[in-house]
């Protein structure tokens, strides 16, 4: 099961909405990530058929999307939208969407029980969706979602509103879902969220995929911005010395008062391998060692800049 | 598809619109019970109760509430759904999007049939109450056949509407236009223009609830000759009202299958 | 204590001059109302005022010639002619209220926008001025504008000035029919469109609001009091005494004045009713 995109654009009238997209999404979670305007919410509306591509194409498991209601089947969409049918109760309202999947009254209401209970909603149940608060109907959206047990799973921005209980929950599902081999495409602004739910990244700026892949890949192959460690020990003079022996350390900062120095370095690969070593030779006692580039606000940073 | 229907029905039944449309096609029930019991009080004219009946099925129910409820659940069909932000969970699902048009539209037409029937039910009941008890009975064919009209009306309407819901920016003031204005004026003119209606051809399918053309003015015996009117049977009326809901439910249901949701 | 409304205003000092807010949401207002629907409507509408406009410069060419038609002699001649030219310009009134006004207050409602107002120094009736003038500024161009040209054209084609001079109080008629119906149009959409959820549900509940009461009339009774109900009888009957012509209904100016004051009245109970920020019962 996959999903691929190829050369796929979208205009608005004058303004383009998603420029020349090529990417493939496998099993396992990814990450859509990008600032407010990217097209983020337009490259989900392509893979979820609402839209139709200006050009280029949008596939699932080598089928187009758009217009092909056979392959929903396999797919469920939690849209950013507060959007029910308010007179519903939250019950109802998932059992009604998973009836229009095709299944009986009973394997629905099977479902919607199974769907309740993962989203922890069995108390609210009864009661009209307008009575919800908004992490609650959050949490019903992703339940009418997953109801079907569908193989592709895309939820855009699916923590927006949920307390940071019903947060770390809901994270838990998604990776859940994604070990147990099905897609799920988590479309997010927010890097940290995206960070505890995947290492696996789509970055869009303007339209464009500006990277995708693995979040450590990806920064490595940053090698116009080197990777930086900060280092925290006994003795920052001999270290600093011994580190600006090395071709690939580009700079080190180092403040005595703090036993701090921040070394930037190319090959960040080699640079781990050397420390031990640097280290045990020289008597050094390291107190603390971290990269502060490490992590999507810092690829997303250099990336998007 | 049972299942989508009985859902869209419930929907509706929860919708506000309903209630108004409910509410609306009361009037004609309203104001006929208040004729009966004022009458003789307030009204110096003579109007038999029995040539009431088609008068006001012509003039309140095909003329106005007929195409005016039409309208206002024709134009909302998808348009609903867009503004509120439902839509996506509709065509997210394994169903073909001209299914969702056609199944709306038996929603819609089912309520919209079972309002008005009741109305007119109600309307007529009075009337035939206050000529007699054995007029409910004796004149019950003109109920059938006046209320076959007003269900084939509907019928007809309904994705006419749907249409404009679709094609319109803003379908209500183009419907409006349509019937009140286009129809409103045509309907009375002599000559081939109302061919170009939908309410000639329900005038055509029961005869007997359109007002006697009798017009004698040398406008309307000029555009007589220039453009000779044949009267249709009712056959060919029902044949052409046919056609129109066909082609109407085609379009509307493509429309939904080639039209891009960009809501949110 | 229940909490109504929150128009407090919170600033120190005194504003030097009192600022004109309701300019400011007339002006928003007309520039989202222009849209192709309208702009199509306004063309059709200028239909009548052409027809009209070739009437009056045909007659002044006949006239000449010497020849005169009597269908168009009795058109034109007749005192009427602007007059009914207003009412029959209505049903273009009507579809302008509906394009410029029916989702005026619905979408403030919808995107929860009386906060915005209200917090800042805008009082109820700028916001109801600023929304009527909306309407009224398009409304007008169907209504009074062609109507005026049409007498100045008139006017201005006579031979001399004996139909000025006999007729200069129609200026007056034009701009206080026109007004009178563009108020009172205005102040129904603007109230349907405070108490309804959306533009569709406005514009139908307006449009039966104002044809309703006729249809009823033609079906139950040709007894011209039932006019009292019906809000375009009401205002050709205005029509008719401002042009001090024979009105077309029995009913007396001031059961006509009274009834209007109610339609009146009832527009602006559906709007203080509905235009609030808050309400909170305790």
């Amino acid at each position: 099961m996959k999903i691929e995109t190829l050369k796929l654009s979208k205009w608005y009238g004058q303004v383009l909405g998603v420029n020349n997209l090529t990417c493939t999404i496998g099993p396992g979670v990814t990450g859509l990530l990008g600032p407010n305007g990217a097209g983020k919410t337009t490259l989900i509306k392509l893979l979820t058929g609402l839209m139709r591509p200006s050009q280029g194409s949008v596939r699932i498991n080598g089928e187009e999307v758009w217009n092909n209601h056979r392959l929903f089947r396999q797919i469920g969409y939690a849209p950013e939208a507060d959007a029910f049918w308010k007179f519903m109760t939250g019950e109802s309202f998932i059992y009604s969407l998973t009836r229009m999947y095709g299944f009986s009254h009973d394997e629905a209401a099977k479902r919607t029980g199974r769907a309740i209970a993962a989203v922890e909603m069995e108390e609210g149940r009864d009661k009209k969706i307008a009575s919800y608060s908004k992490g609650m109907r959050q949490r019903i959206k992703i339940a009418q979602a997953i109801s079907a047990d569908p193989e592709i799973l895309i939820l855009d921005e699916p923590l927006n509103g949920m307390d940071p209980i019903g947060r770390r929950k809901t994270i838990k599902m998604i990776r859940d879902m994604g070990k147990a081999g099905k897609i799920v495409i988590v479309s997010s602004h927010i890097l940290h969220e995206i960070e505890e739910m995947t290492d696996t990244i789509i970055l869009i700026s303007h339209g464009r995929v500006l990277a995708e892949g693995n979040i450590y890949n990806i920064r490595e192959l940053i090698d116009t911005h080197p990777l930086k460690v900060v280092i925290r020990c006994s003795n920052v003079d001999v270290l600093t010395a011994k580190l600006m022996e090395f071709e690939d350390v580009r700079s080190v900062q180092f403040d005595r008062s703090q036993n701090q120095l921040t070394v930037e370095t190319v090959k960040p690969d080699l640079f781990h391998q050397r420390i031990p070593d640097i280290v045990l030779k020289n008597d050094i006692t390291i107190y603390s060692m971290f990269s502060p580039d490490e992590n999507l606000e810092a690829v997303f940073s250099y990336l998007v800049r | 598809m049972k299942f989508m229907a009985r859902l869209f029905i419930s929907h509706a039944l929860h919708n506000k619109r309903i209630t108004a449309i409910a509410v609306l096609s009361l009037i004609p029930a309203v104001f006929t019970l208040l004729f009966i019991l004022l009458k003789p009080v307030l009204f110096d004219t003579d109007i038999a109760y029995a040539d009431l009946y088609p008068k006001i099925t012509r003039l309140l129910y095909l003329h106005f509430l007929l195409p005016l409820l039409a309208l206002f659940l024709g134009a909302a069909i998808i348009g609903d759904e867009r503004e509120e932000q439902t839509l996506a969970y509709l065509l997210t699902r394994p169903v073909p999007r001209y299914q969702i048009v056609m199944i709306k539209l038996l929603a819609g037409w089912v309520m919209l049939s079972i309002i008005l029937m009741i109305s007119l039910l109600m309307t007529y009941t009075m009337l035939a109450l206050a000529q007699g008890g054995t007029a409910w009975f004796s004149s019950m064919g003109l109920f059938i056949r006046s209320g076959m009209v007003i269900v084939l009306g509907a019928a007809v309407y309904l994705p006419f509407f749907a249409v404009a819901g679709g094609f319109f920016k803003r379908p209500v003031v183009a419907g409006l236009f349509f019937v009140f204005g286009w129809e409103g004026s045509v309907i009375f003119i002599p000559g081939k223009l109302k061919y170009i209606t939908i309410v000639h051809y329900l005038h055509r399918v029961y005869p007997s609830l359109s007002q006697s053309a009798g017009s004698n003015s040398l406008q309307a015996n000029i555009l007589n000759f220039i453009m000779p009117v044949k009267n249709i049977s009712p056959l060919t009326a029902l044949a052409v009202l046919a056609g129109i809901a066909c082609v109407c439910i085609a379009l509307s249901s493509m429309l939904l299958s080639v039209k891009e949701y960009y809501a949110d | 204590m229940p909490i109504f409304r929150e128009s407090y205003q919170s600033w120190d000092g005194f504003l030097k001059e009192r600022p004109r807010t309701w300019l400011v949401i007339a002006k928003a207002g007309i520039k989202l109302a222009w849209s192709k629907g309208l702009i199509i409507v306004l063309l059709i509408g200028s239909i009548p005022f052409v027809v009209g406009a070739v009437k009056l410069f045909l007659f002044s060419k006949v006239q000449d010639v010497g020849i005169m038609p009597a269908q168009v002699k009795q058109v034109v001649e007749d005192v009427s002619f602007f007059s009914n030219f207003l009412r029959d310009q209505s049903f273009y009134l009507i579809l302008v209220s509906i394009i410029a006004g029916a989702g005026l207050i619905v979408k403030d409602k919808k995107n929860k926008s009386f906060g915005f107002y209200f917090s800042k120094p805008v009082t109820f009736r700028d916001y109801i001025f600023g929304k009527f003038l909306c309407v009224a500024g398009y409304a007008f161009l169907v209504t009074g504008v062609p109507a005026l040209i049409l007498f100045f054209i008139k006017v201005f084609i006579s031979r001399d000035a004996s139909f000025f001079n006999t007729y200069y109080y129609f200026i007056f008629s034009i701009l206080g029919s026109s007004l009178l119906s563009i108020t009172v149009m205005s102040g129904i959409v603007l109230g349907f469109s405070a108490i309804s959820n959306n533009i569709r549900s406005s514009a139908i509940y307006f449009f039966t609001f104002l044809l309703l009461p006729d249809i009823l009339q033609k079906t139950f009774s040709q007894v011209s009091y039932m006019g009292l109900f019906s809000v375009t009888a009401l205002l050709k009957q205005a029509n008719a005494y401002l042009f001090r012509i024979k009105p077309p209904y029995e009913f007396s100016w001031y059961a006509m004045t009274a009834a209007l004051i109610c339609v009146a009245g009832l527009s602006f109970l559906m709007l203080k009713l509905k235009v609030r920020t808050t309400e909170v019962v305790a």
